[in-house]
């Protein structure tokens, strides 16, 4: 990829203009080519070895701020990819072998980044809608893409108690949380129930017990108490249902849209 | 119904106009200035009146006692509807705006009181104000729709918000969210 770096002077700029334009030449190919383009240009950017190490430093701290914004654990996959728990060089020796470590790194992780990134671009791009209507990209609706409510630490401390020592989220744990036995709990995220009483932080859990994590951040405003009394309480947004009912009519995405909407101070 | 191709055509000669105010936003008191930098102007892609999920926007009202209704809406029946409130103010600068106030932009584009007061949250297609924010975020002319606050029709009063669709602004649309003596927080485009 060529830089023009005696204009873009900025390492941020950089990244972004450089995305933009893989962005807007790639949008109508295939979305693997496109992702795959994404993380050749910032696996080539940090291996640029004309850039001063100052401004090789900078771009990696750019970087990083915006893999931040990432849940996990596609944070951690891809800072361990592009080299920022590590050395300053090993990024370069990682963009060597782009084409087969592709493949390695989670579908999601890339789209998330990229949905991140080109919201930021500075040169116009398509709307993400044109994307995410791409054939079989559409993105799963449990996790936010970018989610700053999710760097909050008065958010991330109201739903820790839903963790294991491990980090997982805990079906017990969520199930104690949303005054449910674990037996309904399990109805709702369509498991057995004697899988989830077996492992009840299993990694294959984690995606359905996610939606339950983001309604629980309300406990950052609400009381244990006000939190399950607003769940069983009938609310007019949900055409006079209760979140809960929501939930047992398989919801979960929308109600826990609804708390985001609360939390974040979006209009009704 | 209008279609969305319609809607897109309909864009190209519906009335629009210029907006220039400050906007207001009431959050609850969580550390949102913890944040290296603080982000206010953050959108997250999911649905909301005026947008389909994977469609950007960002909401304010046009001032404090339609930013308080909506707040407590948020909120009604717990305690933290009537809690103190963190109240953030923008600047906007928009050069055209879709006014659903104008009878001619509501009567072109087809929209019932229903349309625009309804509820939203559980239904299972995009409305016809998401699939009016779709169309407009497929374009880079319009950047905003400016729509009645159904929190403050609930008290049989009005009030207005704003969705702005970020990825619509261009130079010199601007959107600035102020700081406590007025220097800028945050910036877009």
């Amino acid at each position: 990829m060529s830089i023009e770096s005696d204009v873009i002077h900025r390492s941020e700029a950089r990244l972004l203009t450089a995305l933009g334009r893989h962005y807007v030449v790639l949008l109508r190919k295939d979305e693997p080519q496109l992702l795959a383009a994404i993380d050749a240009a910032i696996l080539d950017l940090l291996a640029e070895k004309e850039i001063p190490y100052q401004e090789q430093l900078s771009l990696r701290a750019d970087l990083g701020l915006l893999l931040a914004r990432l849940q996990e654990p596609c944070r951690s996959i891809l800072r361990s990819r592009y080299g920022l728990d590590g050395s300053i060089a090993e990024p370069a020796e990682l963009g060597g072998s782009l084409e087969g470590s592709i493949r390695e790194v989670p579908r999601r992780c890339l789209y998330l980044l990229s949905r991140y990134l080109l919201a930021r671009s500075p040169e116009p791009v398509p709307p993400v809608a044109d994307f995410a209507e791409t054939p079989g990209s559409r993105e799963p609706a449990g996790e936010p893409a970018v989610d700053p409510l999710g760097q909050l630490k008065s958010v991330v401390s109201a739903t820790e108690d839903l963790r294991t020592a491990s980090g997982r989220l805990s079906a017990r744990k969520v199930a104690e949380t949303f005054g449910l036995s674990v037996a309904e709990l399990s109805r709702l995220i369509q498991r057995s129930r004697q899988a989830v009483s077996k492992t009840p932080d299993a990694e294959s859990l984690q995606p359905a017990l996610a939606r339950f994590e983001r309604i629980a951040r309300l406990k950052a405003v609400l009381s244990e108490s006000e939190f399950l009394r607003w769940l069983r309480m009938p609310n007019e947004q949900l055409d006079d249902r209760s979140p809960l009912d929501g939930l047992r009519e398989g919801r979960a995405d929308e109600i826990a849209d609804f708390v985001e909407d609360m939390l974040a101070g979006n209009t009704t | 119904m209008t279609s969305e191709r319609s809607l897109e055509a309909l864009l190209e000669e519906i009335p629009v106009r210029r907006m220039q105010r400050r906007l207001v936003r009431c959050v609850p008191q969580l550390d949102f200035m913890a944040g290296l930098p603080p982000r206010f102007l953050y959108t997250s892609g999911r649905p909301n009146r005026c947008n389909p999920r994977d469609v950007d926007c960002l909401y304010f009202s046009e001032n404090e006692w339609t930013a308080n209704a909506e707040y407590r809406r948020q909120w009604r029946g717990t305690a933290a509807e009537s809690q103190p409130r963190l109240t953030f103010f923008a600047r906007a600068h928009l050069r055209k705006i879709i006014d659903l106030e104008n009878e001619d932009v509501t009567a072109a584009l087809g929209l019932t009181v229903e349309d625009i007061f309804g509820s939203w949250r559980l239904s299972r297609r995009p409305t016809l104000l998401q699939q009016l924010g779709l169309a407009i975020s497929r374009q880079r002319s319009i950047a905003a729709i400016r729509f009645p606050s159904a929190a403050l029709r609930d008290r049989n009063q009005a009030g207005w918000n704003l969705a702005i669709f970020p990825l619509s602004l261009q130079e010199p649309d601007r959107v600035e969210i102020l700081g406590k003596s007025g220097d800028v927080l945050e910036q877009l485009p």
